[in-house]
């Protein structure tokens, strides 16, 4: 429902597809672009958008696919090519030569590909207001159900060039054929085409009979040509000699093969105290004294376990060291290895032990973000005093209980006070896991925020749908109850959809289940949801709850369900606190649950 | 989009920084109030010019053509963008229009025209 005093929500970017940068206007997209995101989808239907995404690549730039009527801006091209350039950065005269093509040819993909409004201007152009009349007809294609044709627009790098790919969805063009018709400056059509043959020359070519238009232009040098400078010309290697006779042929050999820092010694603890700062450990092994380096180089794999090591014995078989050491990172340039195989080997080792640093890097970084995320996602939870702030000025017993699991997840509660007699209670959980479930959360949090003055649950349980339907991904959506409780009466009203039943405990330890089936949130455009009553006399004990209380595995296999829940929380005294009763049920499931928790914990319990 | 009268035979219109279908309208009704004051010539001011695509320049070839009707010439004048230089001699609209360079800035600022024809 549309309130229209309430101010509009701000959201972070939609979040589904994970990676991907979702808007549906060109507005948004436009703001995409600047944000840096590599994907862009740009549509209602972003599931289908994004089956036209390529496979990423490591020379990726940009992918937007888009419907045309978002594509069809006056500022498109000039903000792709300003995007772009600050991704690429390009020479100065590609700038307007990139725009000028990106514009002509989303043009020609809109209008002439996916509208197939080629022959209608064709057939307009001898008429006097035939601009005119194109132009009403073209606003009336981008406005009807063609306008959600997408548009894809890749953007990669070479060392020096970018390369762009336009694919619209439409039956084609013969290029030969209109360049041949448009007849010259004057031409009433097929000067688009003329001028993008002349600016882009040979680098402009098409695939898919017309449907893909794909051309360079030239940006300076990009890091990717620092990256294949040899590794081994940039990083530190320290060689042992088996005797000091052999150093400057290890020396020689090492040159040979392009290392260019090159430190030699023949004493083994000169050699693993220079270790630490190298960046691949050479050893000799065709001289004497090799096979006794077993001893002092036993400490190596755990000390340095990423540093790699190079046997070089160009003498001798390479079954000969298969158990020379046993690294992590050990390889062999054995007999017949010549200074370009040496080179290459070191080169390998150096890729690897490079790749894995990297590796190790991504994952703790990803894990800190992990970690921050889950911290946010615990702020947004209400604090100790704000549940006992609530719980006294209500004369109620409130208790609360919020696990999250291994990885994110997608649970959220909070309570409100709505009025001088009414708590509201929202306990939400999203499907899936991962960032995106977690960030969910983080909008349900901003549009919470707008609701809670409303004291109908039915009417926010509708404004959120409404909402969510919008900004969730194709299958995503959330479970939820949403209950008003006049604390005063006992009685409550409240919402629900794909949770577990509602249970109320009474002072003589009968537990009432109160149904909360129905239809989440967020999964159909348009929600009724289902407004349902019940009451909380004195001294009886709501429990709600997250899926995960029942649908856990335990150590013998099995899960509680509701049955389970049921005559656990039977067994609970019912004169105990709604806290301690909580946390006696959670003792219990504590016991015997598998760990780690599959999915967020969530448990909510209101005593009067 | 300015229009300037700087004679009784010459009427400028200022094509602004960015030329093409956006500006389609407000150009041709331009077109239209220069051509209804009868000139002998228009120019077409590309001070500004920094951008002109496709539809830019089907819009100067219509211009051109309908000026042609009342028996009046489409000059453009003061091209200084040299990608929009280039663009129109690519396109080979150096053959079809006067390319000329004239000091315009006081008939810009709103007061009577300074000509000084150097083409």
């Amino acid at each position: 429902m549309n309130h229209p005093l309430r101010p509009p929500v701000t959201l972070l970017a939609n979040t589904a597809p994970s990676g991907v940068s979702i808007c549906t206007d060109a507005e948004g997209l436009l703001s995409a672009l600047s944000s840096g995101a590599k994907q862009v989808l740009g549509g209602v239907s972003a599931h289908e958008l994004s089956a036209m995404l390529p496979i990423p690549h490591a020379t990726d730039v940009l992918h937007v696919v888009a419907e045309c009527r978002i594509l069809h801006s006056p500022h498109m091209a000039a903000e792709l090519t300003q995007a772009l350039h600050l991704r690429v950065q390009m020479v100065a005269e590609s700038h307007p030569i990139l725009r000028i093509a990106l514009a002509e040819l989303l043009q020609n993909a809109i209008e002439h590909g996916n509208l197939g409004l080629g022959l209608t201007r064709h057939q307009q152009v001898n008429t006097t207001t035939w601009f005119e009349t194109y132009h009403a007809t073209l606003n009336a294609a981008l406005a009807g159900p063609l306008g959600r044709i997408p548009v894809r627009l890749s953007f990669r790098v070479t060392e020096n060039t970018l390369q762009i790919e336009i694919e619209d969805r439409g039956l084609g063009f013969r290029v030969r054929e209109i360049i041949a018709r448009s007849g010259g400056p004057s031409a009433a059509t097929g000067r688009g085409l003329g001028l993008l043959q002349k600016l882009l020359g040979g680098s402009l070519t098409y695939a898919a009979g017309g449907r893909i238009a794909q051309f360079s232009v030239l940006i300076k040098p990009q890091s990717m040509a620092r990256a294949t400078l040899a590794l081994r010309e940039q990083k530190r290697v320290v060689a042992w000699a088996s005797t000091p006779a052999r150093a400057p042929l290890l020396e020689r050999a090492l040159r040979s093969a392009g290392c260019k820092h090159i430190q030699v010694f023949s004493s083994l603890k000169d050699t693993l105290a220079q270790a630490s700062n190298a960046h691949v450990l050479v050893l000799d092994g065709d001289g004497p004294n090799f096979a006794s380096l077993g001893y002092g180089l036993a400490d190596l794999p755990r000390t340095a376990p990423q540093l790699p090591v190079l046997i070089w014995a160009p003498r001798a078989p390479e079954t000969a060291f298969t158990m020379a050491l046993n690294h992590p990172c050990m390889d062999v340039a054995a007999a017949g290895c010549s200074f370009n195989e040496l080179g290459l080997r070191l080169e390998r080792l150096l890729q690897n032990a490079s790749a894995t640093q990297s590796h190790t890097q991504l994952q703790a970084a990803q894990q800190q973000e992990v970690e921050r995320t889950r911290n946010f996602q615990r702020d947004m939870l209400p604090k100790a005093s704000k549940i006992a702030h609530l719980s006294q000025s209500h004369n109620v017993q409130l208790g609360a209980y919020y696990q999250g699991c291994e990885t994110l997840a997608g649970d959220y509660w909070n309570a409100h006070e709505v009025g001088p007699q009414h708590l509201a209670f929202a306990l939400m959980d999203f499907t899936g896991h991962g960032v995106r479930a977690a960030l969910n959360t983080v909008q349900l949090h901003a549009l919470l925020k707008n609701e809670w003055n409303t004291a109908d649950p039915a009417d926010i349980a509708a404004s959120l749908n409404a909402s969510l339907h919008k900004l969730l991904g194709a299958g995503c959506f959330a479970t939820y109850v949403y209950l008003v409780l006049n604390t005063k009466t006992g009685a409550f009203t409240y919402c629900a959809g794909g949770t577990p039943a509602l249970l109320v405990k009474s002072s003589n330890g009968i537990v009432k289940e109160y149904a909360a089936n129905g239809l989440p949130l967020g999964l159909t455009a348009k929600l009724t949801p289902q407004l349902r009553t019940g009451e909380l006399k004195k001294g009886e004990t709501l429990l709600m709850y997250s899926d995960a209380l029942t649908d856990a595995p335990h150590t013998n296999g099995q899960r509680w369900e509701q049955a389970g829940l049921t005559r656990v929380w039977q067994q609970i005294p019912a004169a105990m606190q709604a806290r301690n009763a909580m946390q006696a049920l959670l003792e219990v499931f504590h016991k015997t649950v598998a760990l780690p928790l599959p999915d967020d914990l969530t448990v909510l319990a209101v005593k009067r | 989009m300015q229009i300037y009268i700087l004679s009784p035979q010459t009427v400028g219109v200022g094509l602004g920084d960015c030329f093409g279908a956006a500006q389609a309208t407000l150009f041709k009704a331009r077109t239209r109030d220069a051509l209804q004051r009868s000139p002998r010539e228009i120019l077409l001011d590309c001070t500004d010019l920094t951008y002109i695509d496709s539809t830019g320049l089907g819009l100067l070839a219509l211009a051109q053509a309908e000026a042609a009707k009342f028996g009046c010439v489409v000059k453009l004048a003061n091209v200084v963008n040299s990608h929009v230089h280039q663009l129109l001699r690519l396109m080979n609209y150096d053959q079809l229009f006067p390319i000329i360079t004239i000091r315009l800035h006081v008939a810009r600022s709103g007061a009577s025209s300074n000509l000084s024809n150097r083409a």
